[in-house]
C-alpha cells in the first residue's frame, strides 16, 4: 500500500507522460496499438487469454467473464517516443555501396487514452456479463521535418545554408468504442467455457498536411522577382463504421487457459478532400486541385490463438503466448497474410510485486503505387508492396495502490527497418528551373545533379519506438 | 507392552493430525472451514497451487493477506505434511538442472551434440555395461578414465554406485566428476518413459562481418580493361542492395525431440536460416522437404548376443569416427579440435537435429558394437547446394562424358566447342551434355531459391552489361558475366559408407572407415590454375597480384573430371587406430582421397595422418598432437584439428572485390574443412593446488602446406583465487606468421594480454571485469604486395605495429531459482585486430571499435518450460570508409582539394526469444 504523497506523485505521472508519436509511413493502415491493458502490455501484447484484467476484454470479448470480480473498471494511457531516421545509401571510392548515411532525424511523442469496464453475474453453473470500452486502434499521427541545406561549409564544420523546410503532420487516430456480451458455463471449478462477442464502432478524424516552404536565404539568392514556389498538400478525411469479434476462452483446470478470437473483415467508410496546391512560376501556371474522397478503407480479418500457463512457480508464474494471423489478403490481393508472435512471462519477486517480460513481433505491410507500362506499352499502376517486421521487447511491473487498486506500468523498446521512397523529390530543389539560368544559385558546385531517387536508391529508414503504458484498474 | 503404547501413542497423533486441516492436501471447501475469510482461504488455496507447496506453517506469513495474528490464531488448527515430488522425470531434471542450462548455453559451440548429451542425462546409461566408445563420447571423459571403467568391469567387479565410481583405479577426478552424471549403477532414476522435448527460437541474427563484406560487394569493377569507368550509383549492384539485405526475415527454429527411454527416438526440426523460405509461407511438403528429421531405434542389450549394442536410424544421421579425418559430417569449422576436454567428438552414429544442411547425412544408418567388435554402414542421398558454372540465362552449364563443355544452339541442340560447333563426335553418335558442371560442395550464406538467385544474377548482367543491339558493342563497363554461382540443391549426392573396428584389448582399438559419393548428375570441375585465375578473378589487373601459391588450396579441389580421369565419384578411406599404455592414450588416423592412384591401395593418393598421445595425472595432463594434410586432400566430410579452416588468407577470404561473383567467398565464410597443414600441438593444463591454476595452456607450431608459410602460437593462462568469492586470471597469447623469413611480406606478429577479475557473489550471482590488450606487428596491406619475383618490389618497406584493446564487464543476478538476468558491456578498440567476446550463448567477433551491450533474462517457468530472451546493441565503426566531400573525389572540381573520409558507423539491435519445453 503506498502513501497519498506517493499515490499523487504516481498518479501525475501517469497524467503527465502525455506524450506520443507514430511512423509517419504507416499512412494507409496507420499504426496498429499493442494491447491496451498496461499488464498485457508488458508481457508483450499476449492477452487473448486474460483473467486478470478489465481492459483484456477489448482483446477478447470472451475473457469477460473469466475475471474473477464482478464489478471492474480500468483506465489506461499510452505515451510513446518514436524516433524515425532517414538514411541515402552510400558509396566508398571504388563506388560499392556500403552503407547509408543520415540526412534527417525526428524525435516526437503522442499520448493516448483507453478505458473499459463490466459487469458480471454468477447464476449457478453459469455466468454473463456485460462491459463496455474505448480504445485507440490504430495512430495516423505523425510529423516530421527535414531541412534541404546545400553542402558549403561543411569542410570547414561549418553550417552549410538552408534552402528550404520540408514538413508532414500527420493527426487522427481510429477509435474504437465497443460493447462486449459474455456467457461462461463452468463445468466444475478450474473448468469453465466462456464466450464473447463484441461490436464496436470506429471513427477517425485524419488530417495529413506535407509542406514545402523555402528560406528567405534561398529567396535572397535568387532575388526577388524570381518565383520559388512553395507547396502544400492538405488531405482530411473521416473514418466511420463498425467492427465486430468473436471469442471464445476455455480454462482447463488449474493450470491452463486457452483462448481464440475471430475478427471479421470491416469496411468503413471515406469521407473527405485532399487539396493539392503549388505556387506559379517561371512559365508554369499555379497548380490547385481538389480531389474529394469517397471510398472505403478496409481492415482485414484476424484470428488470434493463445494460451495461458500457470506453473507452481516460487516466483508465482503466469506465461502466456499467442499466435496471430491478420490476412492481409482481405483488403489487396497483392498482400500475404502475416503472422504475428506474442509471448510474455510474469513471476513475482518478492510478496506481490510482479516483474514481466515480453516479446512481440509484428507484421505490417506497407505499399506504394507508381504508374508504369505492360509488355504491350498499356498504362498501369505498378503497385510495390513490403512487408515490415517490428519486433519489440517489454517489461513491467505493477504496484497495489490500495484494495482492488492497482496501477500496472508497461514499457517497450521496439524497432524496424525499411526502405521507402525518398518523402521529397531532390528535383524540385533545382532552381535552374524556377531562375532559367544554367548554372545553379543555391547549390556551391555545379555538377550536383538534382533528381529523384527512385527504388535504385531508396531512402532507409530506421525506426525506433519506446512506449509506456500505464493503467489503473478497480475490481469488486 | 511398550509396543503396544507406543502403537496407541501414534493413533492417538494420527488422530490428532487428522482433525487438523492439512495446508498441502486440504482442498478449498476444507480451508474455508477455518476462522479466517473466504478471501484468505482462497489465498491459501492459490498459493500452494501457484507458488510452492508450505514447507512449513510459517509459509503462511508470505501470503499478503494473513498477518501474524491470523497465523497465530491458524497454528493449533492446521498441520503441514511432507510432500515429495513423485514424477521421477520431474526430480532427474531438477538434478540435473544445472548441467542442463550449461549445457544449453554451450548449444552454439556443440552444434547438435547437446541433443545427445542431454539424452544421457535424464536417462544414463548402466556404467557397468557401457562400451570404450560409449565412455569417450561423454563430456570430459578420457580414453584413460574410460579403460579405467572398463577394466574394473572386466574382472566381474560391479560398480555400485557414486563413491564406488570414484574409487576406480586410474579414474581422474574430472573424469569421475563428469561421468557420474551420466551414468546409474543398479537402477536407472527414470523407467522408460515418452519424453518430448520441444523448442522455438526467434532470432533477428545479423550478418557475420566476413559476410556484410561479401554481399556489399558490387558486381562491377572500377577499372575494366585497364581504363576507369563510370560506374553508375545503384545500391542494386551488390546482393545486398538488389535484396535489401538489412529488411531480411529472422531466423526460426522449431524443434521437436520425442523418446521412450532410450530406445525409441524421434525428432525433427525445421531452420529457416537467412533468406530462406519461413515454414508459415510452406505447404506441408515443402515444410518436410526443408526440415531434418529422424526416427531410430537404439538397444544397448540386444536379447540374443550378449553385451552387444544396436542403433538403427532413418532420417538425419551424424557419423563420426576416429579422428575426423575420414568423417565426421558438420557444416561447422572448429579451430584446434582436438577430441579432448570440451573439444569432443560423439563417436558413432548419431541422430542429427543441428543446423547442419549442406553436409547433413539422410539416410539409413545402422550401428552394431560389443566391447570386442563393431561395424557400422550408412548411406544417405540428398541433394546439396554448389558452385556452379553458369550460362548467361543463369541455366548450368553441361559437360559430356569427355570432359567438353557442351552448349544448345537455337534450336536446341546440343553442341561442342563453341567457335566451331561440332554436334556429333567422330564417331558420328550425337554430342550430349548430361551432366552439370560444378565446381564443388558450398554452404550459401543466403538460402534462395534458384528462381530468385538466377533473377539477381540476370539483373546484375543485364543493367551492367546489356546484350547489344545487332551491330552494336557492349557498354564501356561491360564485364564478362557471372560464371560462377551458388545453385541450391545443384548436386543430388548419394553417399554410403561404413566402419568397422576391433578392440581385441580393454582400450585398444583399430578401425577402418570408408564412404563413396556419388554424383551422379554432375561433374566436378577445377581448372588448371591458369583457367583458374580468370574463371575467378574478374579483372586482369588483379591477375598477376592475386597468384599467390596459398591458392593453391582452390585449385587442388577435387575434380570428377581430370585429364588422367573421369569417374562419378569421390571415395575416401582410412584407418584409426588407439591404445591406452598406463596413464597415456595414444591415437591416430590415416586417411586418403582417391584421385590418380587405385582406390584401395594406400599411399598413391592424397593423404592426411594425425596422431596424438595424451597423459594424464590427477591434476595435469599432456597432449601432444602431431598433423599433415596434403594440399589436395579435400574431404568434405572430415572435421579435424587444425589451426585455421580451408581458404583463410586466400583471395577467397581476402580479396573478395577482385572475384568474378562475390559470393564465392561463401567457401570461406561458411567453410568447414581444415587448411592444409603440418605442424605439432602441445597442450597442458595444470591445477597447482585451490589458490593457482594454470588454464589450459598450448603451444603450436606449423607450416601451411601451400606456401610453407611456417607460424608458432602460443597461450597461456593463469588462474589465482586467493579467497572462494575472488577470482582472478591473466591469459597471454603470442603468435608469429612466417617466423621462418622475417623478410617476406607476410610476417606478422600478435601478443595479447588479458587479465579478468570476476567477485562471485551471494546466491551464485557475480560481477566481472575483464581488460585486453593486444598488439599486431606487420607490413602494410600484405594482401595486396607484388608477387615475389626477380624485379618486382615484393620486400617489406616498413613494419607498421597497431594496438587494440577491450574492456568489458559482466553481471549476473539471480532474482531467484526461477529467473536469472545476465548482462554486459564491452568497450572495444581494434585498429585492425579482431576481437572475440563469448556472449551467453554464441560468440560475436569484433573488428575495428564500438560498444555492445546485452541483457539476457532466463526465465524458468516451470519445471518444464523455460524462456530466454535477450536484446543487445551493438554500434561499431567497420573498416569501409566513406567520403565526406561532395562523394566524388574523382571530380575534375576537386582534383586539388583533399577529401575527407570517415569510418562508416553501424548500429545493430538483436532479439533474440527461445522457449523450450521439455516433459
Amino acid at each position: 500500500m503506498l502513501s497519498n504523497k506517493s499515490m499523487i506523485i504516481l498518479i501525475f505521472v501517469l497524467l503527465a507522460s502525455a506524450l506520443s508519436a507514430f511512423s509517419i509511413t504507416d499512412t494507409y493502415f496507420g499504426n496498429r496499438y499493442g494491447s491496451m491493458d498496461a499488464r498485457a502490455f508488458a508481457m508483450g501484447s499476449s492477452g487473448v487469454y486474460n483473467d486478470f484484467r478489465v481492459a483484456g476484454i477489448s482483446e477478447n470479448p470472451a475473457n469477460l467473464t473469466l475475471l474473477k470480480q464482478f464489478v471492474g473498471l480500468q483506465l489506461n494511457t499510452v505515451v510513446n517516443r518514436a524516433e524515425d531516421t532517414r538514411m541515402v545509401p552510400l558509396y566508398n571510392s571504388f563506388d560499392n555501396y556500403i552503407d547509408d548515411a543520415v540526412y534527417a532525424s525526428n524525435i516526437n511523442a503522442y499520448v493516448n487514452y483507453a478505458g473499459a469496464g463490466f459487469v458480471a453475474k454468477r447464476m449457478g453453473n453459469m455466468g454473463f456479463g456485460l462491459g463496455a470500452y474505448h480504445r485507440p486502434y490504430t495512430s495516423f499521427d505523425g510529423k516530421y521535418r527535414e531541412e534541404v541545406r546545400n553542402n558549403r561549409n561543411t569542410d570547414n564544420d561549418g553550417y552549410p545554408e538552408k534552402i528550404a523546410q520540408n514538413d508532414i503532420e500527420n493527426s487522427g487516430n481510429l477509435y474504437k468504442t465497443g460493447m462486449v456480451v459474455s456467457a461462461a458455463y463452468a463445468l466444475s471449478d478450474y473448468v469453465d467455457l466462456n464466450l464473447g462477442f463484441d461490436y464496436a464502432l470506429m471513427a477517425a478524424d485524419i488530417s495529413q498536411e506535407t509542406s514545402i516552404k523555402w528560406s528567405q536565404w534561398s529567396q535572397d539568392q535568387v532575388g526577388e522577382d524570381v518565383v520559388l514556389p512553395e507547396y502544400s498538400k492538405i488531405a482530411d478525411w473521416e473514418l466511420s463504421g463498425a467492427q465486430m469479434k468473436i471469442g471464445t476462452a476455455l480454462r482447463i483446470g488449474t493450470r491452463l487457459g486457452i483462448a481464440a478470437t475471430y475478427t471479421p473483415k470491416a469496411t468503413l467508410d471515406i469521407t473527405g478532400t485532399d487539396f493539392t496546391y503549388r505556387e506559379a512560376y517561371r512559365n508554369t501556371p499555379m497548380d490547385s486541385t481538389l480531389v474529394v474522397l469517397d471510398g472505403e478503407h478496409d481492415l482485414p480479418s484476424e484470428l488470434r490463438i493463445g494460451f495461458s500457463y500457470f506453473p507452481r512457480n516460487i516466483t508465482r508464474t503466469v506465461f502466456n503466448m499467442d499466435l496471430e494471423m491478420v490476412n492481409y489478403n482481405d483488403v489487396m490481393d497483392a498482400f500475404d497474410p502475416v503472422y504475428n508472435i506474442y509471448a510474455g512471462v510474469e513471476h513475482h519477486i518478492s510478496h506481490r510485486m510482479p516483474l514481466r517480460l515480453g516479446f512481440q513481433a509484428v507484421n505490417s505491410y506497407f505499399y506504394d503505387s507508381e504508374p508504369g507500362t505492360d509488355d504491350e506499352g498499356n498504362s498501369i499502376t505498378l503497385i510495390n508492396t513490403r512487408k515490415v517486421l517490428t519486433p519489440m521487447i517489454t517489461a513491467g511491473s505493477a504496484v497495489d495502490l490500495g484494495k482492488n487498486f492497482t496501477l500496472d506500468l508497461g514499457f517497450g523498446y521496439a524497432f524496424r527497418d525499411y526502405e521507402a521512397l525518398d518523402l521529397f523529390g531532390d528535383a524540385y530543389y533545382n532552381d535552374k528551373i524556377y531562375t532559367g539560368s544554367n548554372s545553379y544559385e543555391l547549390w556551391p558546385t555545379s555538377y550536383i545533379n538534382l533528381q529523384n531517387r527512385g527504388w535504385d536508391n531508396p531512402d532507409k529508414v530506421k525506426e525506433n519506438y519506446i512506449t509506456l503504458n500505464a493503467g489503473l484498474s478497480f475490481g469488486w | 507392552m511398550k509396543k503396544l503404547l507406543l502403537m496407541l501413542f501414534a493413533l492417538l497423533c494420527i488422530g490428532f493430525l487428522t482433525a487438523k486441516v492439512d495446508l498441502n492436501t486440504a482442498t478449498l471447501n476444507e480451508l474455508m472451514q477455518l476462522p479466517i475469510t473466504e478471501a484468505q482461504a482462497r489465498d491459501i488455496y492459490e498459493y500452494r497451487l501457484f507458488v510452492h507447496r508450505f514447507e512449513s506453517i510459517f509459509d503462511l506469513r508470505d501470503i499478503s493477506s494473513i498477518d501474524q495474528r491470523t497465523m497465530n490464531s491458524l497454528k493449533p488448527l492446521v498441520v503441514v505434511s511432507l510432500v515429495t515430488e513423485t514424477d521421477e522425470i520431474a526430480a532427474r531434471r531438477e538434478e540435473i538442472r544445472d548441467l542442463l542450462e550449461r549445457m544449453d548455453s554451450n548449444e552454439g559451440a556443440s552444434e547438435g551434440m547437446a541433443d545427445v548429451w542431454e539424452d544421457y542425462l535424464m536417462t544414463p546409461q548402466n556404467v557397468n555395461r557401457m562400451h570404450f566408445d560409449d565412455l569417450i563420447s561423454l563430456p570430459n571423459v578420457s580414453a584413460i578414465d574410460a579403460v579405467a571403467v572398463l577394466r574394473r568391469v572386466a574382472r566381474g567387479d560391479t560398480i555400485a554406485d557414486t563413491r564406488d565410481l570414484r574409487n576406480s583405479l586410474g579414474l581422474s577426478y574430472y573424469g569421475y566428476s563428469n561421468l557420474r552424471n551420466y551414468v546409474y549403477y543398479r537402477e536407472s532414476p527414470v523407467r522408460n518413459k515418452l519424453m518430448v522435448d520441444a523448442q522455438l527460437q526467434y532470432y533477428t541474427r545479423f550478418f557475420e562481418e566476413g559476410q556484410y563484406d561479401m554481399l556489399h560487394e558490387s558486381f562491377v569493377p572500377k577499372t575494366y580493361g585497364n581504363s576507369w569507368v563510370s560506374i553508375p550509383h545503384d545500391k542494386r549492384i551488390s546482393y545486398w542492395g538488389y535484396y535489401n539485405l538489412d529488411q531480411i526475415d529472422p531466423d526460426m527454429m522449431i524443434k521437436l525431440r520425442m523418446r521412450y527411454g532410450n530406445n525409441y527416438k524421434f525428432g525433427l526440426m525445421n531452420y529457416s536460416a537467412k533468406a530462406h523460405q519461413g515454414w508459415q509461407d510452406m505447404n506441408t511438403k515443402e515444410f518436410i522437404e526443408g526440415s531434418k528429421y529422424y526416427a531410430g531405434y537404439e538397444n544397448t542389450n540386444l536379447p540374443i548376443l550378449d553385451n552387444t549394442s544396436l542403433k538403427l536410424y532413418l532420417g538425419h544421421y551424424r557419423a563420426t569416427y576416429g579422428e575426423g579425418l575420414v568423417m565426421e559430417n558438420t557444416d561447422f569449422y572448429s579451430a584446434r579440435k582436438t577430441g579432448f576436454g570440451f573439444s569432443k567428438r560423439i563417436m558413432g552414429i548419431t541422430p542429427d537435429l543441428s543446423r547442419t544442411t549442406e553436409y547433413a547425412l539422410k539416410g539409413a544408418a545402422i550401428e552394431i558394437a560389443n566391447p570386442k567388435f563393431g561395424a557400422s554402414f550408412f548411406v544417405s542421398q540428398d541433394d546439396k547446394d554448389a558452385l556452379a558454372y553458369v550460362n548467361r540465362d543463369g541455366s548450368y552449364v553441361m559437360r559430356d562424358r569427355f570432359g567438353n563443355d557442351v552448349f544448345t544452339d537455337e534450336n536446341g541442340q546440343y553442341f561442342i566447342q563453341n567457335n566451331t560447333r561440332f554436334y556429333t563426335y567422330e564417331d558420328g553418335s550425337l554430342v550430349q551434355g548430361d551432366k552439370r558442371k560444378l565446381f564443388t560442395y558450398i554452404n550459401p550464406t543466403l538460402a534462395y531459391d534458384n528462381e530468385r538467385l538466377i533473377e539477381g544474377e540476370q539483373w546484375f548482367n543485364s543493367v551492367l552489361n546489356p546484350t547489344p543491339a545487332p551491330g552494336q558493342s557492349y557498354e564501356a563497363f561491360a564485364m564478362p558475366y557471372i560464371n560462377l554461382a551458388n545453385r541450391t540443391d545443384a548436386m543430388r549426392e548419394k553417399l554410403w559408407g561404413t566402419h568397422l573396428q576391433v578392440s581385441p584389448i580393454i582400450g585398444t582399438k583399430l578401425g577402418f572407415t570408408s564412404y563413396t559419393a556419388l554424383y551422379d548428375n554432375a561433374h566436378l570441375v577445377v581448372p588448371d590454375y591458369n583457367s583458374l585465375i580468370p574463371t575467378l578473378i574478374r579483372d586482369s589487373y588483379y591477375y598477376t597480384k592475386l597468384q599467390k601459391t596459398m591458392n593453391a588450396e582452390i585449385s587442388n579441389l577435387y575434380s570428377t573430371q581430370t585429364d588422367t580421369y573421369s569417374r562419378d565419384y569421390r571415395r575416401v578411406l582410412g584407418f584409426d587406430a588407439g591404445v591406452v599404455l598406463g596413464n597415456t592414450s595414444v591415437q591416430g588416423e590415416y586417411a586418403e582421397l582417391t584421385v590418380d592412384g587405385e582406390d584401395h591401395k594406400l599411399g598413391d593418393d592424397p593423404k592426411a595422418y594425425l596422431m596424438s598421445a595424451h597423459t594424464q595425472f590427477e591434476n595435469l595432463y599432456f597432449l601432444t598432437l602431431f598433423r599433415n594434410y596434403d594440399v589436395n586432400f579435400d574431404n568434405p566430410y572430415s572435421s579435424s584439428f587444425s589451426e585455421h579452416e580451408r581458404y583463410d588468407d586466400t583471395i577467397i577470404e581476402k580479396n573478395i572485390y577482385a572475384l568474378t561473383n562475390p559470393s564465392i567467398s561463401d567457401l570461406y565464410q561458411n567453410g568447414n574443412q581444415s587448411q592444409p597443414e603440418r605442424g605439432v600441438y602441445f597442450e597442458t593444463r595444470y591445477k597447482f593446488n585451490n589458490y593457482f591454476t594454470i588454464g589450459r595452456s598450448y603451444l603450436d607450431i606449423w607450416e601451411r602446406l601451400t606456401d610453407g608459410r611456417r607460424s608458432a602460437r602460443f597461450q597461456s593462462e593463469l588462474e589465482f583465487r586467493p579467497l572462494y568469492q575472488l577470482g582472478m586470471r591473466l591469459r597471454y597469447k603470442n603468435q608469429v606468421n612466417r617466423y621462418d623469413d622475417l623478410a617476406e611480406r607476410g610476417v606478422s606478429k600478435t601478443n595479447e594480454y588479458t587479465m579478468a577479475i570476476r567477485t562471485f557473489l551471494s546466491n551464485r550471482d557475480f560481477l566481472e571485469l575483464e581488460y585486453r590488450y593486444n598488439t599486431v606487428l606487420s607490413p602494410p596491406y600484405t594482401s595486396l604486395t607484388n608477387p615475389a619475383e626477380p624485379g618486382n618490389n615484393s620486400m617489406a618497406g616498413a613494419m607498421t605495429l597497431m594496438t587494440g584493446d577491450y574492456i568489458g564487464v559482466n553481471y549476473t543476478h539471480n532474482f531467484s531459482r526461477s529467473l536469472k538476468l545476465q548482462g554486459s558491456f564491452i568497450y572495444w578498440f581494434g585498429h585492425g585486430i579482431s576481437h572475440w567476446d563469448w556472449e551467453d550463448m554464441e560468440i560475436d567477433f569484433m573488428g575495428e571499435k564500438g560498444a555492445k551491450a546485452w541483457i539476457a533474462i532466463s526465465s524458468r517457468i516451470s519445471n518444464n518450460m523455460y524462456m530466454n530472451l535477450k536484446f543487445r546493441n551493438k554500434t561499431f565503426q567497420d573498416k569501409e570508409l566513406r567520403i565526406r566531400q561532395n562523394n566524388d573525389p574523382n571530380h575534375s572540381d576537386l582534383a586539388d582539394q583533399l577529401t575527407y573520409f570517415d569510418r562508416v558507423e553501424h548500429s545493430e539491435n538483436t532479439i533474440r526469444l527461445s522457449l523450450d519445453y521439455r516433459f
